[in-house]
C-alpha cells in the first residue's frame, strides 16, 4: 500500500511539488507530508527536523480522531492548533497519509482552507494511482 | 473500604507485545491509536501505536479495591516525545522486553533510560516470551543495567494470568513504595486471579 508510495521517487516529487504549491500562499511557512505512521515523505519546514515532526503530527492525528469521536463521528476532518504564532492545522489524506500545515497569523484562513482541500484531492488522487 | 487509583506506563521496543497486553487484561474497551506500518516495520507487522492507548484493570480485594490506569507508548524512538507526555505522572513503569529477540535489549535499555532521567520509580522488567522458570539471559540483565530494586518476572503477553501476575508485581512495588500512606500493605494481596 503506502509502501509504494515510500519507495516511488516519482510519487515523492508530485507530493513535493503539491507542498509548493501550498508554500505560494502568503502566511504559510511550512509543510509535511507523512505515513500515518509517522514517517516523513516529503517536507518543507524551516529548523524543524522532518523525522521528529512526522511522529508528533502522526500521533497528534491518532488523539485527534479519538477525541473526535466524542461527537459522535468516526474519522476527522481536520486538526486545528492555534498559538500566539500562528496554525499548525493536520488533516488526514485517504486514511493513508497526513498532510501538516504551519503558518503564521497573516494567513488567509479561508484560502489556505481551500488550497488544503485541492492539496487533499490532488494527493488522494496520487494515492489511487500508486494502487492500481 | 478504600479504592486507589494507580497510573501504570507500559513500554518497550516495537513489537514486543504492549498494546496486545494491555487488549488481554483491560476490564474496559481500550481507546487505541493503531495504524498501519509502512517500509521496514510493515515487514514485522501490520498495525503499531503511534499515540497514547488506554485500558483499566480493576483488582478487587475486597476491603481493597484498587483501579490500574493503563498507559501503552509507541516503541519506535521517533515517538519519544509522546512517551514523555504519557509519563506524566506515572506511578509505576512496566518495561516489555522480548526475551528471545536480544537484538531488541539495547532498544529496551535506551527507553528505560529515557524514563529514568530526572526521576526514580517502581519499575517490573517483564520478558515476554519466556518462561516462569527460564533463566534471565544474563545478557538481557547486563543490557538492560536496571536499579537493584527492579523485580524482572516471565510471561506470556497473550496469557491472561501472565499479563496479570505482571500488573500486580508492579502494583506490589507501588504499594511498598506508597505502604506508608495506605492502610494494608502488599503482602494482602492475592498473586492468584481475583
Amino acid at each position: 500500500m503506502s509502501n509504494t508510495l515510500i519507495s516511488s521517487n516519482n510519487g515523492l516529487d508530485r507530493i513535493d511539488a503539491k507542498l509548493r504549491l501550498l508554500r505560494r500562499l502568503p502566511g504559510v511557512t511550512g509543510a509535511l507530508v507523512a505515513s500515518m505512521d509517522g514517517h516523513p515523505l516529503a517536507s518543507d519546514l524551516s529548523g524543524h527536523s522532518a523525522g521528529a515532526a512526522a511522529a508528533v503530527v502522526a500521533s497528534s492525528l491518532a488523539l485527534a480522531e479519538r477525541l473526535g469521536e466524542l461527537t459522535g463521528a468516526a474519522g476527522l476532518e481536520e486538526l486545528q492548533v492555534r498559538t500566539s504564532l500562528g496554525y499548525a492545522s493536520v488533516h488526514a489524506v485517504n486514511n493513508q497519509l497526513v498532510l501538516a500545515v504551519i503558518t503564521n497569523h497573516t494567513v488567509n484562513l479561508a484560502r489556505l482552507r481551500l488550497d488544503i482541500r485541492e492539496v487533499i484531492a490532488a494527493l488522494a488522487a496520487d494515492g489511487r494511482a500508486f494502487h492500481s | 473500604m478504600a479504592t486507589f487509583s494507580f497510573k501504570l506506563l507500559v513500554a518497550g521496543p516495537f513489537g514486543v507485545g504492549k498494546t496486545t497486553l494491555i487488549e488481554q487484561i483491560s476490564s474496559v474497551p481500550v481507546v487505541g491509536t493503531e495504524v498501519s506500518t509502512t517500509g521496514n516495520e510493515a515487514r514485522r507487522k501490520a498495525t503499531t501505536t503511534v499515540g497514547i492507548e488506554y485500558g483499566v484493570y480493576l483488582l478487587d480485594e475486597g476491603d481493597l479495591q484498587v483501579e490500574l490506569l493503563l498507559f501503552g507508548t509507541p516503541g519506535q524512538a521517533r515517538f519519544s516525545a509522546v512517551r514523555e507526555i504519557a509519563a506524566r505522572g506515572m506511578d509505576g513503569l512496566l518495561l516489555l522486553v522480548d526475551g528471545t529477540d536480544p537484538s531488541s535489549w539495547p532498544e529496551a535499555a535506551d527507553l528505560y533510560r529515557s524514563f529514568a532521567v530526572g526521576r526514580t520509580f517502581p519499575l517490573v522488567i517483564a520478558v515476554n516470551r519466556l518462561g516462569d522458570d527460564d533463566p534471565t539471559p544474563a545478557a538481557l540483565l547486563e543490557t538492560l543495567a536496571a536499579e537493584p530494586g527492579a523485580i524482572i518476572v516471565h510471561g506470556q503477553v497473550t496469557e491472561a494470568d501472565d499479563a496479570r501476575r505482571f500488573l500486580i508485581e508492579l502494583l506490589d512495588l507501588i504499594l511498598a513504595v506508597e505502604s506508608d500512606d495506605l492502610p494494608v500493605g502488599p503482602e494482602q494481596l492475592q498473586r492468584s486471579p481475583a
